[in-house]
């Protein structure tokens, strides 16, 4: 019994082990391997250990096991539900995270104190794992659930919704303009489509690269030359992501790149709008691309434009979110300008 | 009475020293003692090796310890309150800590408070106690090294996770302090004490073992907070090192003849638990930083409606200065219906702020206008409450009410370009309110179920921002083409 029981404990937490791997890397079955690892663990394991445990050890500290279980059982199968996603996970991290200490410790020290013969290595053991948990426990109160990167993913798809809704309003301006314009007015017209088109395009590879270089070549988020951003699984990579934006001094990167392509582009509809004052305002505006002055900071600092749209050390999806951000922009900056022939 | 000769004190010497008598008064006094005992047995016609361990037995497996642990605690008053100290602020400090913890998970006021006393008790308090009792209590070479590196490496992890927690600065060179002394100067200490103790040699591969995994468990830590490159290998490489490999030899060459599932066995088990249990979480949470990453987006959807919303003035301003346009009263209807619904909106942002933050109208305003200060960021429940329910269909929530609003505003706007089959596309397009499609998986649910459900309250807003964009959008369709109408009709 006593050999199963260690075995079985072995083999039950490596389940668990590689199963938070497979979680991690995102590979297939980490659901399968972490609910029978715990599971079994919780509820067959650790029932037969600590009885063994009590009935081996013959002394009477009957309430000290049955806490030990109690605690062991409710924090364990609080982390399944919550690794897992469960309902009812929040009611069971409201208990499970203090009940070590409320219950089993003081119990534990109680009984220690009573005991003949103390072992200090043991108490000094439970006391340092103890401290290890709770400090571990405040220490997660500050991360968040990964779902909320999710919901930057539904603001992706929207902010490219705005997208196609420009794009189609801008090529019906398009071909409203082409059948009514003077031939020299038409090539204009034609200059503006091919700029737009390569600086989307330029967007669109920084996209696809960004995806490619964090999610694997192979990208189930790269269909053609389309995104599909909900198939994106490396949405909170950040060190790839931050050297390809801003290369490894930080001022190297596809930002920099990016930002030369954006004033290349709004000096050229400024120089086809300068009779037109108020349109070339709104140009100004929508293609600004100088330092901004966050007054958040206090002392008057400047944060470079690139740092604004594309900000050090964050998520790759934020990133994509925000080069969606800024073809609304450009789309409408080419908007503005194709409303300036009519 | 039977004299000892000198080799058999010399055994018994040794045998209190080995025994981790530390204190030396009582080293003597044992050494005495224990010899006078024997000397008695001998003298009821034993021999030495009889005698002595009649007298062993007496004393009890860990007796001498024991001892020792009673009279330094009847004589040592440092002692004594050190180690009621520890007992008292360990419990006090780490109770407090997990319902700080709890406090900060959902929100409720006081955590900060309670995490900052925790810690600091934990840190100033439990931590230098513990450590003083285990200097006391267990003999090591080198270990006033071990301990000096084992306090200052603590108190400044758990200052560091105590700045991380409260956004206070410096959080990120104390965190890195302390994981640095506790990787490269605690854990090897430790390990080299560890081997110099020939007692248990056929342990020491697997000390190394586990001390070279935890190092580099603690490193994929501290790299991850840190968000340096390269640590999910290391988490993992530790992960794997740690379970697969340290565990079950360990466990074979300390418990294989044993009688009894030991307590030691179990603590173990629990113990690598929970550390792959925090570093899994560690590594597929996310830092709450990423809801800064809300705020561009937000703020780009502003600038860009309120951009749209001046050009539209500006059309109506232009309208309104031709007065014989034959239908005059629809860009004002246009107008009106559309800045209805624009507020309809901004009372909805209100009310979810209000309700989820618990705060004044004034202040939810105010919120509104710098989401970055709303508190509960990732409420989920209330804007569900609000907007759509927990289940599809239901016709009190304000999402359904926004949805027939914007169904009539599409009716008025449709209406204002029935010539221009272009401006129709684009305003059904903008103000697209149909069911999700049915697909194998799921059914077709409502448009503001699919919008809403459980959507956290920062995304909400921005959502409803994105939706108030979309209706200036198809209200500037709806305007161009009336301004289109008119140029055709001068």
């Amino acid at each position: 019994m006593k050999k199963f029981i260690y075995i079985f404990g072995i083999i039950l937490l490596n389940l668990f082990a590689f199963g938070a791997i497979f979680k991690v890397m995102h590979w297939p079955g980490a659901g399968i391997l972490i609910t029978v690892g715990l599971g079994l663990f919780a509820l067959i394991f650790l029932p037969l250990a600590f009885f063994n445990n009590y009935r081996g050890e013959g002394k009477k500290q009957f309430s000290l096991h049955l806490s030990g279980f109690i605690c062991a059982l409710i924090c364990i199968s609080g982390a399944l539900f919550k690794v897992q996603h469960w309902p009812g996970s929040g009611i069971m991290l409201i208990i499970g995270v203090p009940l070590p200490f409320l219950y089993f410790l003081p119990v534990y020290l109680y009984h220690h104190n009573k005991a003949k013969e103390k072992s200090v290595i043991n108490f000094l053991g439970v006391m340092f794992l103890m401290l290890y948990i709770s400090v571990f426990s405040a220490f997660l109160s500050l991360s968040v659930g990964k779902e909320i990167l999710n919901s930057m993913v539904t603001m992706y798809e929207d902010f490219s919704k705005t997208n196609e809704l420009y794009t189609l309003k801008n090529n019906m301006d398009y071909l409203k303009l082409e059948s009514s314009l003077p031939l020299e007015k038409k090539q204009k017209v034609e200059k503006i489509k091919t700029k737009t088109i390569e600086l989307e395009k330029t967007i669109e590879s920084i996209k696809i690269d960004l995806i490619k270089g964090t999610d694997g070549i192979n990208s189930p988020a790269i269909k053609g030359n389309k995104i599909e951003i909900g198939k994106f699984s490396a949405r909170e990579e950040s060190s790839f992501t931050t050297n390809f934006m801003h290369g490894a001094d930080g001022a190297s990167g596809m930002a920099v790149e990016l930002k030369t392509k954006i004033v290349d582009y709004r000096e050229f509809l400024l120089s086809i709008l300068k009779d037109n004052q108020a349109k070339y305002q709104n140009i100004n505006k929508l293609l600004n691309t100088s330092d901004i002055t966050d007054s958040n900071i206090g002392e008057a600092q400047k944060i470079p434009w690139e740092v604004q749209f594309f900000q050090n050390g964050t998520y790759a999806i934020v990133i994509l979110t925000n080069l969606e951000c800024l073809e609304t922009r450009i789309k409408m900056s080419e908007a503005e300008l194709l409303s300036s022939f009519k | 009475m039977a004299k000892l000769k000198v080799e058999h004190i010399e055994i018994i010497i040794s045998d209190v020293s080995n025994a981790g008598i530390t204190f030396s008064h009582l080293r003597e006094e044992l050494i005495d003692h224990i010899c006078c005992e024997v000397e008695n047995e001998i003298f009821k016609g034993f021999s030495f090796e009889e005698a002595y361990e009649k007298v062993k037995t007496k004393i009890g497996h860990k007796g001498l310890k024991k001892i020792q642990e009673n009279t330094l605690f009847l004589i040592d008053k440092n002692y004594r309150i050190m180690k009621k100290t520890m007992r008292l602020f360990g419990v006090v400090s780490m109770a407090m800590m997990a319902v700080g913890a709890i406090f900060k998970i959902q929100h409720y006021p006081g955590a900060g408070i309670l995490l900052t006393i925790s810690f600091a008790l934990m840190g100033l308090v439990f931590l230098p106690s513990a450590l003083y009792v285990m200097k006391r209590e267990i003999t090591m070479k080198g270990s006033t090294f071990i301990f000096i590196t084992g306090l200052f490496g603590g108190i400044a992890l758990l200052g560091g996770v105590l700045f991380k927690i409260q956004h206070w600065p410096g959080s990120g060179i104390l965190l890195l302090a302390g994981y640095l002394i506790i990787c490269i100067a605690l854990i090897p200490a430790i390990l080299v004490s560890r081997l110099r103790d020939k007692s248990v040699k056929h342990l020491h591969s697997v000390y190394i073992l586990g001390a070279f995994s935890i190092a580099i468990y603690l490193l994929g830590d501290l790299f991850k907070t840190m968000h340096y490159p390269g640590a999910s290998p290391m988490l993992l490489v530790g992960a794997t090192l740690l379970t697969a490999v340290f565990l079950p030899i360990y466990a074979y060459k300390m418990y294989s003849n044993t009688t009894y599932v030991k307590g030691g066995f179990i603590f173990l088990c629990i113990g690598i638990f929970f550390f792959n249990l925090f570093n899994i979480l560690l590594a597929i949470n996310v830092s709450k930083d990423v809801f800064n990453s809300f705020m561009k987006p937000i703020q780009e959807v502003e600038f860009t409606s309120n951009f749209i919303q001046t050009e539209n003035a500006e059309i109506i301003t232009q309208l309104s200065n031709i007065k014989q346009l034959s239908d005059s009263t629809l860009f004002k209807k246009i107008e009106v219906s559309t800045d209805e619904l624009n507020n309809f909106i901004e009372d909805i942002k209100q009310e979810i702020i209000i309700k989820t933050d618990g705060c004044s109208k004034a202040e939810a305003i105010e919120k509104n206008k710098n989401p970055q200060f709303i508190i509960a960021k990732d409420n989920k429940i209330i804007p569900t409450e609000v907007l759509c329910g927990e289940e599809p269909g239901d016709s009190l929530k304000k999402g359904f009410i926004l949805k027939s609003k914007i169904n009539s505003l599409k009716a008025i706007l449709l209406k204002a370009s029935d010539r221009n089959n272009e401006s129709k596309t684009l305003i059904n397009k903008a103000l697209e309110t149909a069911n999700s499609a049915e697909t194998n998986e799921s059914k077709s649910v409502p448009w503001e179920f699919n919008q809403f459900y459980h959507l956290p309250i920062i995304a909400a807003i921005t959502k409803l921002n994105y939706l108030q964009r979309n209706v200036r959008i198809a209200e500037m369709c709806a305007l161009q083409n009336l301004e289109q109408n008119k140029n055709i009709s001068k």
